[in-house]
């Protein structure tokens, strides 16, 4: 059941500069990572992504629908998360790609 | 409609993958019904009580969660009151493995797993097995008295 949330994290993993990816649900649980993102940051991630969309809602005009990207900016470390669905990706990049 | 206790173990192995490893059937007093091993497992007795302190635990929650919530036993369904409360899944995470239990009608579905199955799929995986009992087999109708014995 979990093999294609695996080759799709794995997938992630490939692309330039990625160093770590972490998925998580509704809940903030954890449903996969890879590198050297931390499982502990479930459920701050979907925290952040949900505070996001609240704040992206007041806005937003009515008839605009689309899911906020939201980018932490560390020295060495990018991170972007975005939601799909019940699903909240977090990607976690080199800063200097 | 019964249910035939031959095909459980197939039905209940099928999550048994990624570190999950292992799926019972528990009615709400902790009596096991099936699981995805055969009983002359290795650890099928460690399964059995792991199974009935699931369900315990299970049992003891929904009781608080019910009465957290102002409600009684008549306000809520009909049938074991117990597994029909607001609470929709059970995770406990132990220093060796995870556990995680939903209901199914009358009965109680708890996956176990390793410390490498995250928790927000071992939650994925019991909800899902628990929601395909469901359509399969129509809750209504699934109760400890429609098992064959």
């Amino acid at each position: 059941m979990e093999t294609d949330l695996e080759k799709e994290l794995d997938q992630v993993m490939e692309g330039d500069g990625v160093i770590g990816v972490i998925c998580c649900d509704a809940d903030g649980l954890c449903l996969g990572v890879r590198g050297k993102a931390a499982r502990a940051a479930a459920g701050h991630v979907r925290q952040l992504i949900s505070s996001a969309y609240v704040l992206s809602s007041t806005m937003a005009k009515p008839e605009d629908s689309y899911e906020p990207v939201v980018r932490v900016s560390l020295p060495e470390v990018n991170i972007l998360v975005q939601r799909y669905g019940p699903i909240t990706l977090a990607i976690f990049k080199s800063a200097e790609s | 409609m019964m249910l035939r206790p031959k095909a459980l173990p197939l039905f209940l192995s099928q999550v048994c993958t990624g570190g999950v490893q292992h799926a019972i059937l528990l009615r709400s007093d902790g009596i096991m019904l099936a699981s995805s091993d055969r009983p002359d497992a290795e650890y099928f007795d460690d399964e059995k009580l792991v199974g009935a302190i699931c369900a315990g635990m299970w049992f003891n929650f929904a009781e608080e969660t019910a009465d957290s919530l102002g409600k009684t036993e008549s306000e809520l369904d009909g049938g074991d009151s117990s597994l029909r409360s607001n609470l929709r899944s059970m995770i406990v995470e132990c220093e060796g493995g995870r556990l995680c239990a939903a209901p199914v009608g009358s009965l109680l579905i708890c996956l176990k797993g390793d410390l490498s199955v995250e928790l927000g799929l071992l939650k994925l995986k019991t909800e899902a097995l628990a929601e395909e009992f469901r359509t399969v087999l129509a809750t209504d109708i699934v109760s400890e008295s429609a098992v064959e014995t």
